[in-house]
């Protein structure tokens, strides 16, 4: 990392909620949230999750 | 960004070309493509056997653990029995050794008797059906060439595979959508056959065929799923519909379930009858050759076709999809839809779904459901999407990147924990409250509402309990159930439900931390009632206590149970008011390790703290929790002498110690929870040089797990294993990642002991230096090299590679590899 991005910031596209009530926090069909929740929580595969399945089978 | 290859784990096998019905709505024989024509009938022996080699050389090359294998056409039942019962065979004895296989059969079920389910029995084939409805509904379209329907024989087969001997065998039903049919009696026509799950299907269409519709009916598909959606949320989700677990996974940041939305890479090959591979065979309603890849089995092995543009293609995410879809508010569950159904004459693929307007109604219904109702339309209500985003200074990555990190940057991290906190919280809240079957309800809302109450008066409180590191892994482990489907891998000893009221002791212990007055019925696990944080206080027998804070009682509460009430004073044990003396034995409180300048939790008795590869150790005695203060307190005096560079960090971010039962006699126990923030989980260790080196290696993960969830170091896409020298399997690349960075701080520390040692210990010590120095600088090399590094994520591989470039060069006697 060079001295330009030592001093400068790297932003995450995660939302700070520090400062934000609980009570006013709506997480529910916000699209950030799903991107949140796939990072903090992402489904790894060959753990038995068959995803994108092939849809002409059940 | 190019994303590295994605190997296969489902393969299509069609294993006959033609079907005994004439379905009018058929995207084999109906649609643009007639490929099917010139097709051989029947798969060869020898095609079979190809494909089993193919999909064992692949499986080996990319360390898959499983794959797929379905069995299609046409109508795969036409080759007969005993040739089923050959070609599953076939792919379990070449597969026998190199990975497990989920084998199963996609059928009209018109030919399903006992024969073919015997043959299913013996190999293990699972058995999907399609029907679409209730008779009427399902004769609309599945007729045999005369006109005739089917449903009769159909119903025969379904009757057949719900009987005992072949119940295992059932593995649902998929149900083509046709607006002609009544929603609600197509959804009671399929209950009624017993499925373990079911799937509505968009009818095939594309721009230049789009699908049928009655006037002015824009979203009448997505009207026609919602009508059903609602009655079975309101039956508390009897039976899983991948289509609406589907939205439901991705909404809570989960994996789609279904190539038809959302946006999983495609991992997935077809195999026509002549041996050639193809992509999805859905393409084939988009034109004439639409799958067509120009590879085969015999010739051609797995990688090539994986390499292949238009697989590529389905793999790309969000930056696959066009313009409209990559900023559209549901594109993560929507995905674009299926792939083939955003075809258009001239654009190709690069559209969004001829049903775009009905899954932006169906997703935006779904999601609406999901929240409850003290949620919608509340004043002040704050979208996540609007606040400003977490960011970290570049100098303070460096310190990370190159294995450190102070007080600065775990502050940023932990500041960042601290959204994460709320975010999960928050979650487990609306979803519960808006979708789990069988949950009380009333519970949940109770609780959430007095966290919020006290996250307006003491915040710190709240912030205090959330911050704790198992409070993390039960929020997890709630959605991870509360997403549905296989994802689903928490222990089944303790109802969803169970696990959901476990927010009652979290509000609870914040209102006892805040000294904020309430009362609430907290439910028992195992006999106890848990208080995140603070302990856990037995009462056997109940079911539920009342706990009960009071204002500024400096931590002090009450739990009451029928006739008895106890008073706990954290700083004192607790006093029994019922005068029977039963309460000293009964509170058991999260004990403090203390050191110098430094005091963290020594958590013997949280619910959640079962989370690592060893079984956490119960309850400590007074004992051995003394023996670990000493122990703790030696070690960090330890790192504050020798590996001082270490001790910031750890200083702002370790909160917790949880011990964990012995492993084998001379070999050291630890482990992190990628989940678990700021703790550290170890079996006592045989003195303090060896728990201080336990806590700077898992230290390391606790600071690129956090870093991880700010931001993305790979593609995920990755799911190659790799070879790395402390472990025998190969790794994923988030475990190679994780391995480097903690191996740095293990080869630092063992290059400080070896000059502070004496005698045999010096020696033992250089040699782990030489070896954890060149396992560490070969990994860096790999990461370096994988090609899935995000930009970010190079320049923390560069940060370790600085780190230790000039370790590499400083010298170790000659006979280090002889030292045992």
């Amino acid at each position: 990392m060079d001295a330009t991005e030592q001093k400068s910031a790297i932003v995450s596209d995660f939302a700070d909620l520090d400062r934000v009530r609980l009570a006013d926090l709506q997480v529910m069909s916000d699209e950030a949230v799903s991107g949140m929740l796939r990072r903090i929580v992402p489904a790894t595969p060959g753990q038995g999750v068959a995803v994108a399945a092939f849809q002409s089978s059940v | 960004m190019n994303g590295p290859l994605v190997p296969f784990r489902q393969l299509v096998l069609k294993v006959h070309s033609r079907c005994d019905l004439a379905c009018d709505h058929c995207y084999v024989y109906e649609h643009q493509d007639q490929s099917w024509r010139k097709r051989p009938m029947v798969m060869s022996q020898e095609t079979v056997a190809w494909t089993a080699t193919r999909l064992a050389e692949h499986a080996k090359t990319h360390g898959l653990d499983e794959v797929r294998v379905v069995l299609h056409g046409g109508e795969p039942l036409l080759v007969g029995p005993d040739r089923l019962r050959q070609v599953a065979r076939a792919l379990r004895d070449g597969l026998s050794g190199v990975c497990g296989l989920d084998l199963r059969i996609h059928t009209n079920g018109v030919l399903l008797d006992e024969a073919y389910c015997r043959v299913f029995c013996d190999e293990g084939v699972l058995v999907g059906v399609s029907v679409d409805g209730y008779a009427e509904a399902h004769d609309r379209h599945r007729r045999y060439a005369n006109g005739r329907g089917s449903y009769q024989q159909v119903m025969r087969a379904v009757d057949l595979l719900r009987t005992a001997p072949y119940r295992h065998l059932y593995a649902g039903l998929l149900c083509t959508i046709d607006l002609a049919n009544d929603p609600m009696a197509v959804y009671e026509a399929l209950l009624a056959l017993e499925p373990p799950r079911i799937d509505f299907l968009l009818p095939h269409a594309t721009w230049d065929h789009p699908p049928a519709r009655p006037p002015g009916g824009g979203t009448a598909y997505a009207d026609w799923l919602l009508a059903i959606f609602g009655r079975w949320q309101a039956h508390g989700r009897p039976v899983p519909v991948r289509l609406f677990d589907s939205v439901i996974s991705t909404t809570l940041g989960g994996p789609s379930l279904t190539e038809a939305a959302g946006l999983e890479p495609s991992d997935l090959v077809v195999v026509e009858t002549d041996g050639t591979y193809e992509q999805a065979d859905s393409l084939k309603t988009a034109f004439d050759g639409a799958p067509v890849t120009g590879f085969d089995v015999v010739h051609h092995d797995l990688d090539v076709v994986a390499a292949h543009p238009g697989i590529g293609a389905r793999q790309q995410g969000l930056a696959g999809l066009c313009a409209t879809c990559r900023t559209c508010p549901v594109a993560t569950s929507c995905g674009g839809g299926l792939y083939a159904h955003r075809y258009r004459t001239g654009s190709g693929f690069a559209n969004p779904s001829a049903y775009c307007a009905d899954l932006m109604k169906l997703i935006t219904g779904i999601r609406q459901a999901m929240r409850p109702a003290t949620a919608v339309g509340r004043p002040g209500a704050v979208t996540v999407s609007t606040q400003p985003r977490h960011e970290i200074a570049g100098a303070e990555l460096s310190e990370l990147a190159a294995g450190f990190g102070g007080g600065d940057a775990l502050g940023q991290l932990q500041r960042a924990q601290r959204s994460v906190q709320r975010v999960l919280v928050a979650a487990v809240h609306e979803t519960a409250a808006g979708l789990a079957r069988g949950t009380d309800t009333a519970r949940v809302q109770e609780a959430w509402e007095l966290v919020t109450r006290i996250d307006a008066v003491r915040p710190q409180a709240v912030e205090a309990v959330l911050a704790h590191p198992y409070v993390r892994v039960w929020a997890v482990r709630c959605l991870e159930r509360l997403r549905g489907g296989r994802a689903d891998n928490a222990p089944r000893d303790h109802s969803l439900a169970s696990d959901l009221s476990h927010l009652s002791g979290i509000a609870m212990a914040a209102a006892i931390r805040g000294g904020h007055p309430a009362r609430l019925s907290v439910p028992l696990r195992d006999g106890f009632v848990y208080l995140p944080s603070l302990g856990r206080f037995a009462v056997p027998g109940a079911d539920a206590v009342m706990v009960e804070s009071h204002q500024f009682c400096d931590g002090a509460f009450t739990i009451a149970a029928g006739h008895s009430t106890w008073a706990v004073t954290p700083a004192a044990l607790p006093k029994d008011r019922t005068g029977r003396g039963e309460g000293v034995s009964r509170w058991q409180a999260v004990r403090q390790l203390s050191a110098t300048g430094l005091s963290v939790a020594l958590e013997d008795v949280d619910l959640f703290r079962d989370c690592y590869h060893r079984p956490a150790m119960p309850r400590l005695d007074e004992e051995m929790a003394s023996r670990w203060e000493r122990q703790f307190a030696m070690a960090w005096d330890l790192i504050l002498r020798q590996y001082n560079a270490y001790a910031p960090g750890l200083a702002a971010g370790l909160s917790t110690v949880m011990p964990l039962t012995a492993g084998d006699p001379g070999r050291d126990v630890s482990a992190t929870a990628r989940h678990a923030f700021g703790a550290v989980a170890a079996a006592f260790p045989a003195d303090h040089a060896r728990l201080a080196l336990l806590l700077i290696h898992e230290f390391q993960h606790v600071k690129l797990g956090a870093v991880m969830d700010m931001f993305d170091l790979f593609d995920q896409a990755d799911t190659r294993r790799y070879k790395v020298a402390w472990r025998e399997d190969l790794r994923p690349l988030e475990g190679v990642l994780q391995g480097t960075y903690a191996h740095l701080a293990v080869t630092d520390f063992w290059r400080v002991r070896r000059h502070t040692a004496e005698g045999p210990a010096a020696d033992a010590a250089q040699a782990q230096f030489a070896r954890w120095r060149a396992a560490t600088a070969d990994a860096i090399e790999t990461l370096a090299n994988c090609g899935s590094l995000t930009p970010l994520g190079h320049t923390f591989v560069e940060g370790m590679g600085n780190s230790i470039a000039p370790w590499l060069s400083e010298s170790v006697p000659a006979d280090v590899d002889r030292v045992p």
